[in-house]
């Protein structure tokens, strides 16, 4: 197992700004690095086509090959190793109900073709190792994965399973794939065996606000979306797996569970798939500060960003949104962990700036995201 | 709570009545002939108007006497007598919105009298020595009819109708299984309460604009994702919901039934979850008022919800059937509402429908619960 590679990026030392612009003729460049000096190094590609729908998945490929290799690549990755693509499926739906997502560019579930390019990569390095996609939605995993895209048809022998981080049920309590560990803090908290025993875990994150946490994106894709429902639902609904025993009054609530339990297993590596955005998320319905629709609430950004620290890849995620990323509880917590920076001039953010490509997100949390 | 018996296929046109019923137009052939009106003896005997005798009655608007007897508006008598909407006489008589007389009566609105453990329907005359046969128990709450009377059935003494039966010749028994179906208005405004997920809601958003006003509408009434196991429990946030709509239409006294929809997710549900629903129903309004069991909306012969997961829709309406075939009191089942995808009523993700969907379900819900 190789799990110190995560928190390593300021080790590296390649520095590829040279790249060029074009999205299209990222593959390649860029090889073998991720960081400038001691900077943390995320990359953010923007397609030039006009709409997040326009892609097809030879694009999505492209940008995620383009954002992949110039963050610096997955050359960490050994064959044979067990690698878990952890994307964010919240839910199915792009209201309360009434209507399914999108299958792609939905922004509120992470496109099933960047989860697909990020595991043809990881394919190409580890062609004998196990490629797992864990995801624990709020609703039950197995149908989420369906709605959603997330088949063998469409993945083919990238992945060899997708696993729902319940179990069988959302009320599935048994602790049989589950241990418990304890967070730095001293808590202990259930987490999924095959997960945290990973050799390599790639948070493939949305871009979006979130009404609880200020902002969604790698950080919180992990520390609330791989816990298990069985262990933090209500327990007495087999398809419902909101996270009612998660403290989610307040952003600094929510921000020390979401440090804990994200340190439990720091990502290695994060793609965010920034093709479609979304204010008033994880869905703007469910943002009760006033009433919101998911039509006028996604925001057509095209984007991809990659970078090997979370918190770096999230503080760039947050400046695109206009959102303060130093106001983000988690981020901070883990800021003075020492898992990150949210200081944008420690980071180096390759091809796209976030003044170039940055429009004001609305989050229910507006002192964090104040939409303007 | 007023009651009709409503003979859909004559009193709705004929493509609702088609959708609701499939027995409602001419049946298949028989081993003779295929006839229109009537159709009579034979080894299989279906279709017309008048179907009866031979081996298998089935389908035309009145199916009686044979060894099996199914399907139409009426059918009756025979070994086994069951759908329709009467269904009576026969050995076992199950089904339909009337089901009454025959060893074994259950199911339907209205189920009355059977020699032995007639289990009766919704509202319908309890069975017994009084007003059924012989030692027939089961109706939910009211013996017999308004003014009518039974003949001498096949299966034990008949039981009347509610308003004017008057008994008549009957093929399967000795006399006749009771009275007529004149149909009543019988529903009072938002007399119809409903429970179900986005299915439900689609019914309810088309109330709004085809009902007539006897089943709630949608306003402030969303239950989007709102499966079976989201209201097993009693003090759910679903029922919650529930509670604030009835609150809103003027209360328990108003509601005098509950059309509960059995919608599912692919996982499905189990017979136990279905009748905790039913409990739930029961806890949540006055006693006696009745519960109309429903699957979710039916389609056109090939046609899928991928939510359900395949075979997933159809499920449901036999556990409908099943469910309400236990003989729990105050418990019927309602009958199918149904959406065709080659029609424009189902939305791309298969499962949903579109407004005129829903309209179409509306008015198949007015077939159900005329209004006063």
């Amino acid at each position: 197992m190789n799990r110190s590679i995560g928190l390593r990026a300021k080790t590296y030392f390649l520095a590829v700004a040279s790249c060029g612009v074009a999205a299209a003729s990222f593959l390649g460049c860029g090889s073998g690095g991720g960081a400038a000096g001691d900077k943390d190094v995320v990359a953010m590609v923007q397609s030039s086509k006009a709409k997040a729908s326009d892609l097809s998945m030879a694009d999505v490929a492209a940008l995620v090959g383009s954002a992949v290799s110039q963050a610096g690549g997955l050359e960490f990755i050994e064959d044979g190793q067990t690698v878990v693509l952890k994307p964010s499926l919240i839910t199915l739906y792009q209201d309360a109900g009434m209507t399914d997502a999108s299958v792609t560019v939905s922004g509120i579930a992470t496109d099933w073709r960047v989860v697909k390019a990020v595991a043809d990569l990881v394919r190409a390095k580890n062609p004998s190792g196990k490629i797992l996609v864990m995801e624990g939605s709020r609703l039950l995993t197995s149908m989420v994965y369906i709605v959603l895209g997330y088949t063998s048809d469409n993945f083919g022998s990238s992945v060899d399973e997708f696993v729902a981080l319940e179990g069988s049920s959302c009320s599935d309590s048994s602790t049989a794939d589950l241990e418990e560990r304890a967070a730095p803090s001293g808590k202990k908290y259930w987490v999924n065996k095959r997960y945290v025993g990973a050799d390599v875990v790639i948070s493939i994150s949305t871009l979006e606000t979130d009404a609880a946490a200020g902002i969604g994106g790698a950080v919180e894709n992990l520390g609330i979306g791989a816990t298990p429902a069985g262990q933090y639902g209500s327990g007495d609904n087999s398809v419902d797996c909101t996270r009612v025993k998660i403290d989610q009054s307040s952003p600094e609530n929510i921000g020390e569970f979401i440090r804990d339990y994200y340190r439990l297993r720091p990502a290695d590596f994060v793609v965010m798939d920034g093709l479609q955005g979304l204010e008033h998320g994880p869905l703007p319905v469910w943002d009760d500060s006033g009433t919101y629709d998911y039509e006028s609430s996604i925001k057509n950004m095209r984007l991809i960003l990659a970078g090997r620290n979370a918190v770096a890849v999230d503080t760039i995620e947050a400046l695109v949104m206009k959102c303060d990323p130093k106001k983000v509880p988690f981020l901070s917590k883990l800021e003075a962990d020492g898992l990150g920076t949210t200081d944008a001039a420690k980071i180096t953010v390759l091809d796209k700036q976030p003044s170039e490509v940055a429009q004001p997100f609305a989050g229910k949390q507006t002192a964090i995201c104040p939409g303007t | 709570m007023k009651r009709s018996y409503v003979l859909l296929c004559v009193l709705v046109p004929a493509t609702v009545a088609a959708f609701v019923f499939p027995g409602c137009d001419s049946g298949g052939g028989g081993t003779t002939t295929r006839t229109t009106t009537p159709s009579t003896g034979g080894t299989t005997s279906s279709g017309g108007m008048t179907s009866t005798g031979g081996t298998t009655s089935s389908g035309g608007t009145t199916s009686s006497g044979g060894t099996i007897s199914t399907g139409g508006t009426t059918s009756s008598g025979g070994t086994t007598s069951s759908g329709g909407t009467i269904s009576t006489g026969g050995t076992t008589s199950s089904g339909g919105t009337t089901s009454n007389g025959g060893t074994t009566s259950s199911g339907g609105r209205t189920g009355t009298g059977g020699r032995t453990s007639g289990s009766g329907g919704a509202a319908g005359g309890a069975g017994g020595s009084e007003t059924g046969g012989t030692q027939a128990t089961g109706g939910s709450s009211q013996p017999g009819g308004t003014t009518g009377t039974g003949g001498r059935g096949m299966g034990g003494a008949g039981t009347g109708g509610r308003t004017t039966g008057t008994g008549g010749a009957a093929t399967g028994g000795t006399t006749s299984t009771g009275g007529t179906t004149t149909p009543t208005t019988a529903f009072a405004k938002n007399s119809i309460a409903y429970t179900g997920c986005s299915m439900a809601n689609n019914i309810g958003n088309g109330n709004k604009r085809a009902g007539n006003g006897v089943m709630w509408n949608s306003d402030s009434y969303g239950t989007g994702a709102m499966v079976v196991q989201n209201w097993t429990s009693s003090s759910s946030s679903s029922w919650s919901l529930f509670d604030q709509k009835m609150n809103s239409i003027g209360g328990k006294n108003t509601v005098k039934g509950v059309m509960v929809q059995i919608c599912i997710f692919s996982s499905r549900a189990t017979d136990d979850e279905v009748r905790q629903m039913i409990t739930a129903a029961k806890a949540h309004t006055n006693p006696g008022t009745h519960i109309y069991l429903v699957g979710q909306p039916q389609y056109e012969a090939g046609h899928e919800c991928s939510l359900a997961g395949t075979g997933g829709a159809k499920w449901t309406d036999d556990e409908a059937k099943k469910i309400a075939g236990e003989g729990i009191a105050d418990v019927s089942y309602l009958g199918k509402f149904m959406l065709d995808s080659t029609k424009g009523e189902v939305m791309s993700d298969t499962c949903h429908a579109t407004s005129s969907g829903e309209d179409a379900m509306a008015k198949q819900a007015n077939a159900f619960f005329p209004a006063n």
